[in-house]
């Protein structure tokens, strides 16, 4: 018993241990593909970079340009958390059953766009770049809702003011 | 001619790391002075982060919560397993129910309850303090890489950033870079295109490259047990001078007071009673609404 109790240990250890020597290394590696906050997500990259400000909008898809909708003073909350949640998983994030909720602040509306900016000062430049990822909302006519991601989110980069780079996610493994 | 006593006997992987300094005495009483730690710290942490944070409190946060409190009861009333295994059921729940916003001392702090969860039925302290000095040294080590890997240091890109959201920071940037400073905190870090965000200043440039410099060189100065005092001294003095500056005391305290297990048991007691002591206080300005929020991050 008393070594069954130090060999279950020792693999415990052993494996808390492992993980904590390769998972930053992944995590560091994911992070510029999937976007995510490096201070999140147990990689020890609290305070390695700044953290990302963001923007989150409902707007109307069938206008032409950017009409910002004005959701319901209740949804604020459940905004910020979308906001925060978006911001902290990147490319990660499931926004399918808030985008779903969200169409529901506007019961006469047949589309929406969820829109989500996030801002940071990126290495290099040490200018602030934009990265902005939206999912249209649409509802259908026997009532049910369909929820498009963009395909490429617009990552955009500035150096002294100038627009110089929009790059699709191309997720690379290699 | 006689056999070895039974207690050096390798009983585990880590043994290395936790015979020297310690004699088994010492290994015991450092280990329930890091349940001490551990248990009030978390106690407070997730006070703060499954009650006081929040207007709604779910049934799961309240069973987060009351495990970290009943785990502080356990540990005075010396029943560690249970103690052990409140700490870990109520750090587990709340880094579940945090996640994705589960800071990483959350995680630390889960891994941490673990350690002294499956050490705890034997109590085999030896193995304990060896494993956390490797999580300590490793956490250290992880810190001062990302810096170095996402590269805003180099020119204190990160510290123009914080700036603008913590105020220590912002003193800091004055005073070292007071040419510089009005440039930097009249960006918009939120406007596409700001910047550059660095500091010109040679000065903040070395503090900023101290920053990761000291999180490679503890955990390397580490491996030598010699160097332990004044590597865990220079840690832990480091991390609360930052914290100084971040107000973020609950990830402060937790990783300047974890430097504590590589330090002589009498200095790391004072340690955890301070540590306590600092906790209760911060408690206390919780539960009467004093200070700001994150401050207690």
């Amino acid at each position: 018993m008393a070594l069954q109790l130090r060999r279950l240990r020792s693999l415990v250890v052993a494996l808390a241990l492992a993980v904590l020597v390769v998972w930053p290394f992944v995590h560091r590696y994911l992070q510029p593909q999937y976007d995510f906050d490096c201070w999140k997500l147990f990689g020890f990259g609290m305070y390695a970079a700044p953290t990302p400000r963001f923007y989150v909008s409902i707007e109307d898809p069938t206008q032409p340009g950017r009409v910002e909708l004005t959701p319901p003073e209740e949804s604020r909350v459940a905004l910020r958390e979308f906001g925060f949640e978006a911001m902290s998983l990147g490319r990660f994030v499931d926004a399918d059953a808030f985008a779903r909720r969200a169409i529901e602040w506007f019961p006469d509306a047949p589309a929406i766009r969820l829109r989500h900016e996030r801002t940071w000062v990126r290495a290099g430049t040490d200018r602030v770049g934009l990265w902005v990822r939206y999912w249209d909302v649409v509802r259908n006519g026997d009532g049910t809702v369909t929820v498009t991601p963009s395909e490429d989110d617009i990552d955009v980069d500035w150096v002294a003011g100038a627009e110089v780079q929009s790059v699709p996610f191309v997720p690379n493994f290699n | 001619m006689h056999d070895a006593p039974l207690i050096d006997k390798p009983q585990s992987a880590f043994e290395p790391w936790s015979r020297a300094g310690d004699s088994p005495e010492e290994s015991s009483h450092r280990a329930r002075w890091v349940l001490v730690f551990v248990a009030v710290h978390a106690a407070v942490y997730l006070t703060r982060v499954m009650w006081l944070q929040q207007l709604e409190v779910s049934p799961p946060e309240l069973v987060a919560l009351g495990c970290g409190w009943a785990a502080v009861l356990a540990m005075v009333l010396r029943r560690r397993v249970v103690a052990s295994t409140l700490l870990f059921a109520g750090l587990l729940t709340s880094a579940v129910l945090l996640f994705p916003f589960t800071a990483n001392h959350g995680g630390l702090f889960v891994l941490l309850s673990l350690l002294l969860l499956v050490h705890a039925p034997d109590a085999n302290d030896r193995a304990l303090i060896g494993a956390l000095r490797i999580v300590v040294a490793l956490v250290f080590l992880w810190a001062g890489i990302q810096k170095l890997w996402y590269g805003y240091y180099f020119e204190a890109e990160f510290f123009a950033e914080y700036a603008h959201s913590k105020v220590g920071f912002a003193e800091l940037f004055r005073r070292f870079s007071p040419d510089n400073a009005a440039t930097v905190l009249n960006l918009n870090p939120s406007q596409p295109g700001a910047g550059p965000f660095r500091s010109s200043s040679v000065a903040l440039i070395l503090l900023a490259n101290f920053s990761w410099f000291i999180e490679l060189l503890v955990p390397a100065a580490l491996l030598k047990r010699r160097a332990w005092t004044a590597a865990a001294l220079s840690a832990a003095a480091f991390t609360y001078a930052i914290q100084a500056f971040a107000r973020e005391f609950t990830f402060g305290l937790l990783f300047g007071g974890l430097m504590g297990v590589f330090l002589p048991l009498r200095w790391f007691r004072w340690q955890v009673v301070a540590t306590v002591v600092i906790d209760l206080v911060l408690l206390g300005f919780l539960l009467t609404g004093g200070g700001e929020r994150w401050h207690f991050n």
